[in-house]
């Protein structure tokens, strides 16, 4: 009597292959093929000199027209100036925000919460729309400044830095808002009532307890804020109005305008790499905020 | 610093309206002393510590330290110490800092401006350490400290400030049994050798009655009795004391007669006679009559009667605990139970369903206002 034939897939039944990687086999398989691998046909064709034909030669011809030419140099900076001004400014408006929403016993507490995170479910575009309504210069904004009597005539308060970052926060603070919540959530009562027995004001508990050990919260929002900021394209188009150059524009111009696909590979590197440092250095400032904290 | 006393006058608590968490409740700690304030949960022992450090305010009533009212002394002006029951220590600062922390911030808050040195600094936490027995962990992180640690931490930072109050908040609930007993006996050598007034919050009757000076006994926000240890577990005011502070037997019964510092209960099918100085009690009066397990001695029922009350019972069930037996006997008073020390003569041969003499001594028995 021979031996029952296995099936073909009987390799999963043995306890050889750990379930851990049968589980983890499809994002591994989905992120190969869709992120990795693409990722690494970017770089290399970062480094292609012929845009026609981008899997030519080995160059740095790029990357320095890149950091030769000011319209590159103005867009990254353009870009790195949008993403900060705005992850600060969301840490700014965001901290009181989730504050409140953690320590507040108000009833209304959930609306302010359905409130914050409702950038959340309208698209980008209606939204920067609705920022051009209001800001617009017979927009509601410069309406009620003249009724009012505060200016003469109509201000400009579109297409301008101002604009894109009033637009950035306001589709990114849920980001900041929900990550400073989850830390500030975590700081157990006692510590800041502890503080507060042994003689501590409650601007040194603040300042001594509650925020570095928020930092966890702030820094995570402030790379979320960063990396979707750096990324954005829409908002500083609508309401920077070319007055606001930043990277993707010129990312998007370079492959599908000129079709020089290896300088925007290029550019897209730099902003990779960017992106990247500053995630970095967040995560520096809060190793040496509060240590190694797990509360 | 010279020991203060703590004085509560009427002080009520009312949470959302109508709840009474702490009701009328007045106390006087003496200077030094560790003070406990012992009752099951929701009796307002947790409310009225937290309403000394500040973190709640009171509805009406007066608090008073060394003679001073401080309901409207901000929290960080009280000149405080506390051990939280989670120790809540810092844990972005090293022992060292967490210490620290306060010296610096109780100064400020006391308004002292004169410079302290780095070496002072550290000397004061230093002795600090040593008198906890933590020499050496003062560049540990909390994380890397055991439970007993972090609370010898805990107790250091609260004491470093050199405060005029500890507040203690079930500082050994998540501790285990046996190290809980050895910090009991240091935290209680090191509020002795400080010699700082305490309150000490606890639901556990053994802590209370192995640390204190004095004991408030908590029963829905008022206190039910206050007194020394000795007096609160031999003499209880009222059955709920009785029965919370240690095991005890309570029998319902009557007043049948008064006489000379000797009052005669009438119990269902027995008599007995309890020595009390307590006045007002009257022929006809409802009473309970407190009785600890290890105050009744069980005798066989063929022995003469002796001076002290006997109640003949039957054994139900007889337990076994190591040192000692747990005799439970039906009488027709109730159900009593006896603890009877293994070295005891009378141990041997109880078992149940056997007719048995319960006796117990006239000075044994506190009374307290029958239900």
């Amino acid at each position: 009597m021979t031996a029952p034939r296995r099936p073909w897939w009987a390799f999963l039944r043995t306890r050889r292959v750990p379930t851990v990687v049968i589980g983890l086999a499809p994002a591994v398989i989905l992120l190969t093929g869709m992120f990795l691998l693409p990722l690494i046909q970017l770089v290399t064709m970062s480094f292609a000199d012929d845009y026609r034909n981008p899997t030519t030669v080995f160059t740095l011809e790029n990357y320095v027209e890149i950091f030769t030419r000011a319209y590159h140099l103005e867009s990254l900076v353009g870009s790195l100036a949008v993403s900060t001004t705005s992850m600060a400014a969301a840490a700014v408006v965001g901290y009181p925000v989730a504050y409140y929403l953690v320590h507040s016993t108000s009833k209304y507490k959930s609306l302010i919460l359905l409130a914050t995170i409702s950038p959340l479910l309208t698209s980008i575009v209606v939204r920067g729309i609705g920022w051009l309504i209001l800001l617009g210069e017979n927009g509601v904004a410069n309406q009620v400044m003249l009724t009012v009597g505060i200016i003469d005539e109509p201000v400009r308060l579109l297409y301008n830095f101002g604009a894109v970052i009033v637009g950035e926060v306001n589709i990114l603070l849920p980001f900041m808002v929900l990550s400073i919540m989850t830390s500030l959530g975590q700081i157990p009562r006692s510590l800041t009532d502890n503080a507060a027995v042994l003689g501590a004001t409650a601007s040194q508990r603040f300042l001594r307890i509650t925020l570095p050990l928020s930092a966890p919260g702030l820094v995570s929002g402030a790379v979320l804020v960063f990396i979707l900021a750096m990324g954005s394209y829409v908002t500083p188009k609508m309401l920077g109005g070319g007055m606001v150059k930043v990277v993707t524009m010129d990312i998007y111009s370079r492959m599908l305008v000129d079709f020089n696909w290896p300088l925007g590979a290029a550019l897209a590197v730099i902003t990779m790499l960017l992106t990247l440092s500053i995630l970095l250095i967040l995560s520096r400032v809060q190793a040496r905020l509060i240590g190694n904290v797990r509360l | 610093m010279q020991p203060v006393s703590i004085e509560l006058r009427n002080v009520t608590k009312v949470f959302g309206g109508n709840v009474k968490a702490v009701d009328d409740v007045s106390l006087t700690l003496e200077p030094g002393h560790l003070v406990t304030l012992l009752g099951p949960s929701g009796s307002g022992k947790t409310t009225i510590l937290r309403a000394i450090a500040g973190f709640e305010e009171i509805t009406s009533g007066e608090i008073l330290v060394a003679g001073n009212r401080i309901e409207n002394v901000p929290t960080h002006r009280r000149q405080l110490g506390m051990v939280a029951q989670d120790y809540a220590l810092f844990p972005h600062m090293t022992v060292h800092d967490n210490l620290r922390f306060g010296i610096t911030t109780s100064r400020r808050a006391r308004r002292e401006t004169a410079r302290i040195s780095p070496v002072e600094m550290n000397n004061r936490i230093g002795s600090m350490l040593e008198l906890v027995g933590l020499d050496g962990y003062g560049s540990r992180r909390p994380q890397q400290l055991s439970g007993g640690q972090k609370q010898r931490v805990a107790l250091a930072r609260a004491l470093v400030t050199e405060p005029r109050v500890l507040l203690l908040d079930e500082p050994f609930a998540a501790l285990d049994k046996h190290l809980r007993e050895q910090l009991q006996l240091e935290v209680r050598r090191v509020q002795q050798q400080v010699g700082i007034t305490t309150v000490f919050v606890t639901h556990d009757q053994g802590e209370a009655l192995s640390m204190s000076d004095r004991i408030a006994v908590l029963r829905d926000g008022k206190v039910e009795h206050y007194g020394t240890p000795s007096e609160v577990y031999d003499h209880p005011l009222t059955s709920f004391v009785a029965g919370f502070v240690g095991r005890t037997n309570i029998l319902h019964g009557e007043v049948a007669g008064v006489r000379n510092g000797l009052v005669e209960v009438g119990l269902e099918g027995a008599q007995i006679d309890v020595s009390s100085d307590q006045s007002g009690l009257s022929v006809g009066d409802r009473i309970s009559v407190l009785v600890r397990p290890e105050q009744i001695t069980i005798e066989n029922a063929g022995v003469p009667a002796g001076s002290e009350n006997r109640i003949l019972g039957t054994i139900l069930k007889s337990v076994y605990f190591g040192d000692r037996f747990d005799v439970t006997v039906q009488t027709s008073a109730g159900v009593v139970v006896a603890n009877i020390m293994r070295r005891s003569a009378t141990y041997h041969g109880l078992e149940p369903g056997e007719s048995v003499w319960i006796a117990f001594h006239p000075s044994a028995i506190a009374l307290a206002p029958g239900s």
